[in-house]
């Protein structure tokens, strides 16, 4: 025996020999723990899960280090579908004693089955929403949330129970029952269906449950059946394990089978589908490219021939245009003979003078020369006659262009001199001296056997004089 | 006759595994073991005959 206390070791006695602490009351609170333990072992046994979890508590009030207490708990807590207060009790057991502990395992085969796992929380969650649904009196949410949540973890006891008890304030009798049928079936002495079936007044159903043969066994054949049951429901989690190790292989072999397959698949026939696909778009391309060039050519040819086609009009219109001066040209040397008729040379001289004559067909050019010879001589004359008549009424203003116009006109007729001196004059009546010099200096120069030589002479010198 | 709203109280929120953590800190730890052992230490015995205080008289036996 070791002492609580002093950790001294004795064998005989209650009391201990080194700090004298009676250690029997501690036997017997190690021995209620123990009872309570077995009670709770074959509770969970026989079924009754929630005299089983009470048992087992009870147990732990006793000797919080009782781990095989805390692992069936957590193994109740397990059936039940409280995945957190399984995980808990597995985790702290874990921490009291780290060898030779199963939690460790129960923990590790929780952890690998995560869907599950996620799934009872998930339950968890939609009760524990329930319950606040409840308490602010949305019944029918609550309702919603707890058939989700059985829905999701069948094994949940307390979401099946308050279930049936909302169905019972609803009045929904046979649903009620239902759900107290399913309870009992997992929690045979579960109180709160015991208390509802009694309500609606039908015997509680016990689920058929193996019960092991009642004998009386000491301390350490407890502790086998203890082991033994345990290793049971441990067992059930741990081929849940092993079918997740068992199953791997196979499922990375068939995988790799999957992968296999689908690459050849893919080499066979959708590659190939591609391959051709994209030549296929080759080809359209390529024929629309050689479509698209003929075009080009086709358009380019039409380029020229209408290039061609203006050429050929604009040449069309230079023509017309030339005809349409010509035809003006003629007009005009007809006006032009029409005034020679009508006895005024000077004016059909004037309008012939302003004529282009290049390029006249000939015999425009004839009726042009015609009516220039008929015209010019007569029409100088003429302006000559008219501005020397100004002159000598001093019209200055009025002489100086005809004089003007008779030089124009004029070529070799005798008065020509004359109508340069009398421009001289005008310029000099003008007073413009420059002009006048350069038109008597003209008359000296280029008509030295005029009648008015002298006279421009004369009046040059009156100019430098 | 079942109240419902009576019965409703007996049912208590589930702990979830996102509160493990925090269950497993506030869990109270003592059991009658812890306690006699005080009250034993408290009333003397389990002293070395020293009237000094026992080691560690939580430690488990």
């Amino acid at each position: 025996m070791i002492c609580p206390v002093c950790q001294s070791t004795f064998s005989e006695g209650g009391v201990c020999p080194n700090c004298h602490l009676d250690v029997a009351l501690f036997q017997k609170v190690r021995i209620a723990a123990a009872k309570l333990y077995n009670k709770g072992l074959s509770q969970a046994k026989e079924g009754d899960l929630s005299g089983a979890e009470a048992s087992l508590l009870n147990s732990l009030k006793f000797d919080k280090h009782n781990c095989e207490a805390r692992n069936l708990l957590g193994l109740v807590y397990y059936e039940k579908g409280r995945m957190g207060d399984a995980l808990k009790h597995w985790i702290i057991s874990n921490s009291l004693q780290k060898r030779n502990n199963p939690a460790q395992s129960y923990i590790e085969a929780l952890q690998h089955n995560g869907r599950m796992l996620e799934q009872s929380n998930d339950a968890v969650r939609m009760y524990n929403q329930s319950r606040r649904y409840l308490n602010q009196g949305s019944e029918d949410l609550a309702i919603i949330q707890l058939k989700k949540a059985v829905g999701i973890s069948p094994k949940l006891v307390e979401a099946e129970c308050l279930l049936a008890l909302c169905y019972l304030n609803a009045g929904e009798r046979a649903k009620a029952e239902a759900c107290l049928k399913r309870v009992l079936a997992m929690d045979v002495n579960n109180p709160f269906a015991k208390a509802y079936c009694e309500e609606l007044g039908i015997a509680p159903i016990k689920a058929p449950v193996e019960k092991a043969p009642e004998k009386k066994t000491g301390g350490r054949q407890r502790k086998a059946d203890t082991v033994r049951h345990e290793k049971r429901i441990a067992d059930a989690l741990k081929n849940s394990k092993r079918k997740l190790l068992v199953m791997a292989p196979t499922e990375i072999a068939a995988l790799a089978v999957g992968i296999v397959v689908t690459a050849i698949v893919m080499l066979t026939l959708v590659l190939p589908a591609l391959v051709d696909q994209k030549d296929q778009s080759i080809s359209d391309l390529t024929g629309k490219l050689t479509e698209a060039n003929s075009r080009v050519t086709t358009l380019e040819e039409e380029l020229q021939t209408l290039r061609a086609e203006n050429n050929a009009l604009q040449t069309q219109v230079a023509d017309y245009q030339t005809q349409t001066d010509i035809q003006g040209k003629q007009a005009k040397i007809q006006e032009a003979q029409g005034l020679i008729d009508a006895g005024d040379p000077g004016s059909a001289a004037l309008l012939l003078l302003e004529m282009d004559t290049s390029n006249l067909p000939e015999d425009v050019a004839a009726a042009y020369n015609a009516a220039k010879d008929a015209s010019f001589s007569a029409g100088a004359q003429s302006f000559y006659n008219a501005g020397r008549a100004a002159f000598m009424d001093s019209d200055y203003e009025s002489a100086l262009p005809q004089f003007e116009n008779a030089l124009k006109l004029a070529s070799s007729e005798d008065f020509v001199d004359d109508a340069v001196y009398y421009i001289g004059r005008i310029a000099q009546e003008t007073g413009d001296a420059a002009k006048a010099k350069r038109y008597f200096e003209r008359v000296i120069n280029e008509y030295p056997d005029s009648n008015q030589y002298q006279n421009a002479v004369n009046q040059l010198n009156n100019l430098q004089g | 006759m079942i109240d419902f709203r009576e019965e409703l109280q007996k049912y208590q929120p589930i702990l979830e595994i996102d509160n493990i953590e925090v269950a497993i800190q506030t869990d109270e730890m003592q059991d009658v073991l812890d306690m006699v052992r005080y009250l034993a230490v408290q009333s003397g015995q389990g002293g070395d005959g020293s009237g000094a205080p026992p080691l560690n008289p939580q430690k488990k036996w």
